[in-house]
This record gives C-alpha cells, sequence and structure tokens, in this order.
C-alpha cells in the first residue's frame, strides 16, 4: 500500500549563521504530530485513505481505530455494508502496518473478560450466559 | 438579469441589481480576501459587517460539548454571511460563521447597509428572499441531519457546495466535509469510496471531483431539491408581496 502522506522537514546545516546556501550536513527533522492512515480492508477489498490525521501516538491513534468502528456500525453512518471481516488498519506514513482494529470481537475475548471477572471476586458467569 | 451583470463582482445577488442601484452600492463595498478557516463572526458575536461572498465556501457550524463542530448551513455567491444584520442594529450571529474554502468577498458595514436599504429596493427585496432562503435551508439540514443516512446526506452537502463555485473540482479536504455533516473522517472517507465506485465523484488529494451530476442529485437526499425549489419560488414571486419594516 502507498501512502500519499506530506512528511514535513526543516533541513538543519552546519554553517555558520549570516552564510546562506551553504549546506554541510543537513539533517532531517519531522515536525508536528505524526500523520496516522485509517484504511479498511476485509483481507482482499481495501478502502485506502490518503488524507490521514495528525494524532499524538499510536495508542491515540488507536482508539480513534476503535471510535471508527462503533461510528461505522451504525447504520445510518457506515451505509448497508455488512461490515463482517473488516478491519481498520492503522498505517504510518510509510505505509507500515501499526495496529489493526476489527469490527468484531472475537469469541475468545469474551472468554477471557469472564475469566477475569471470576479472578476479582465477581459471580462467576452462568454456563448459559 | 446577466445583461448587466459587472464583470467585476461574481456575487450573485449584486449581479442581480439594475446599473442604478449598484452605482450606489459600489462606493460602499471593500474586496477582501476569504481565508481557509478564517472566522467570520464568532457564535454570539455582533454581526458588525455583512460579506458578499464572490468566490470560496463560507459555513455556519454549531459547536457541541465536545468541542467538535457541525455545518448547519452554507453560504457562497448566491448569498451574503450577515443576513441577519437585516434585522437590525442588535442582530447577532447565533452560529460561528467561517470560510471553508478560500475566496473573495464585498464586505461592507452592517448599519452602512440597513441605511441604504431604502434607497435600494431592489437589494432589499432580494436580501429579505436571501434570507428566507437560509432559514429554510438551515431548518431542512437539521431535519436531514437527525434522518438521513450518510450515503444521502454528502451527495446533498457536495451539491449545495457545488452550486456555489465553478467548475466540477470541489476543494475539500475529509476533514472539512466531515465537520460540515457532524460524522467522524471515517464515514466521509466510506462514503466518498462508494460514490467514487458508482461512478458519482473522483477522488484527488484535497478536493473531490463531480463527475456525474444528476447521479448525484439521484443519491442525494431530497433535502438538496425541497430547498432549491423553495429558493426558485421565493425568486418568482412579484416584487411587492415580499418586503417588510425593518
Amino acid at each position: 500500500m502507498h501512502c500519499n502522506g506530506p512528511v514535513h522537514f526543516i533541513s538543519i546545516t552546519n554553517s555558520q549563521p549570516g552564510i546562506s546556501g551553504s549546506i554541510a550536513a543537513p539533517t532531517i527533522l519531522v515536525l508536528g504530530m505524526p500523520r496516522y492512515y485509517f484504511m479498511f480492508s476485509d483481507g482482499s477489498a481495501t478502502i485506502e485513505d490518503h488524507e490521514g490525521t495528525e494524532l499524538p501516538d499510536l495508542a491515540t491513534a488507536r482508539q480513534e481505530a476503535a471510535k471508527d468502528v462503533e461510528h461505522l456500525r451504525q447504520p445510518r453512518i457506515g451505509g448497508r455494508r455488512s461490515w463482517a471481516g473488516w478491519a481498520v488498519q492503522v498505517r504510518d506514513e510509510e505505509g507500515a502496518l501499526l495496529c489493526e482494529v476489527p469490527f468484531r470481537m472475537p469469541a475468545a475475548g469474551a472468554k477471557q473478560r469472564t475469566k477475569a471477572a471470576r479472578g476479582i471476586g465477581a459471580e462467576p458467569a452462568s454456563p448459559n450466559a | 438579469m446577466d445583461a448587466h451583470a459587472p464583470a467585476w463582482c461574481r456575487n450573485s445577488l449584486l449581479s442581480a441589481l439594475p446599473p442604478a442601484e449598484l452605482a450606489q452600492l459600489r462606493p460602499l463595498l471593500t474586496r477582501v480576501q476569504l481565508v481557509h478557516n478564517q472566522v467570520l463572526y464568532e457564535a454570539g458575536e455582533h454581526v458588525a459587517a455583512v460579506f458578499f461572498v464572490e468566490g470560496g465556501i463560507v459555513s455556519m457550524l454549531a459547536e457541541e460539548e465536545d468541542g467538535r463542530d457541525t455545518g448547519v448551513g452554507l453560504i457562497g455567491r448566491d448569498g451574503m454571511a450577515g443576513l441577519s444584520a437585516l434585522l437590525g442594529s442588535r442582530a447577532v450571529s447565533f452560529n460561528r460563521v467561517v470560510v471553508t474554502a478560500p475566496g473573495t468577498a464585498f464586505r461592507m458595514p452592517a448599519h452602512v447597509l440597513r441605511g441604504s436599504l431604502d434607497a435600494l429596493p431592489v437589494l432589499r427585496r432580494l436580501l429579505f428572499e436571501a434570507l428566507e432562503v437560509l432559514l429554510a435551508q438551515t431548518a431542512q439540514v437539521a431535519a436531514c441531519s437527525t434522518r438521513h443516512p450518510v450515503s444521502q446526506r454528502l451527495p446533498h452537502w457536495l451539491l449545495m457546495i457545488r452550486d456555489q463555485v465553478d467548475g466540477d473540482e470541489l476543494a475539500l479536504k475529509q476533514k472539512t466535509l466531515s465537520t460540515l455533516l457532524g460524522v467522524r473522517r471515517a464515514a466521509v472517507t466510506v462514503t466518498l469510496r462508494s460514490l467514487q465506485e458508482a461512478g458519482l465523484v473522483k477522488q484527488r488529494r484535497g478536493c473531490v471531483l463531480v463527475c456525474d451530476r444528476p447521479g448525484l442529485e439521484a443519491a442525494a437526499c431530497g433535502c438538496y431539491g425541497r430547498v432549491r425549489a423553495f429558493a426558485a419560488k421565493m425568486a418568482a414571486r412579484t416584487p411587492d408581496a415580499v418586503g417588510c419594516a425593518a
């Protein structure tokens, strides 16, 4: 996947102040927050994101992806599309996959939450739950 | 109407004025730049000046509790920002009004506009008509936002914007559209992709190209056509049916 996000950079030179145009050893820095790209995929079909969003860090990006999932699940928002099997993929400006948030929680996750509830003294889950 | 439309002015209201009225008005107007994200009025701000938009898009925004804005109305070359100034010297902008797409406008102090209306009956009629249409638009957008799916609301907004600009290329980022519609950007990403797959739009970096305008109208909710029909009906009324005491 090819991300076309802009990378903001500034070149810092070793030149003396006041001497313009002399570039000795330029250093590239990234200014501002990183830009994350939120694309959608069901394993074969993809909906790309060519704009991205500037966010402070990956943890925030993951939270935003989770919010996107809840948002798009609403029929008036996400359309008639069935989102089963789809996931939000968060990628960086180079296109590397950073994390993925699926549209459906796996069944194993539900069992683990129940175990954790038992561990802290909560009522054991009913076998019919 | 267009026979005497001045080349120097692309605002529809001003272009529709008889030459005598335009000649009186012209010295009172100052052309200004509308810069992207420029705030014309903060929510609750007194309307001290009005803007006859020539190019670009101005939107009226409602602020939500989480600080995120939602679009409640749109003003372009067919209108004037600050129409509530017609209603009196204490007129206030209920909504925050910002420049969503850059362009130019003719600016005029609100009190000067009010003072000139007695001598400019055509302008007075056109402005009150524009106010009626804006009220209709904001009412329809409110109903639309609660009931219609994004798959219909996005074409509705794209068409409203398309009506106010030249050409099919709309300089809009997904983020801007998401603010106008009051949805997350992901909803715009996904919906634009569907519209593109249907051949109605093409996405370029930072802009949306309208490819199939009739198709987009068919995809939109009835809201778009309803307000357009209302505007046409208002424009077709005989002059003495419009106007009220200031």
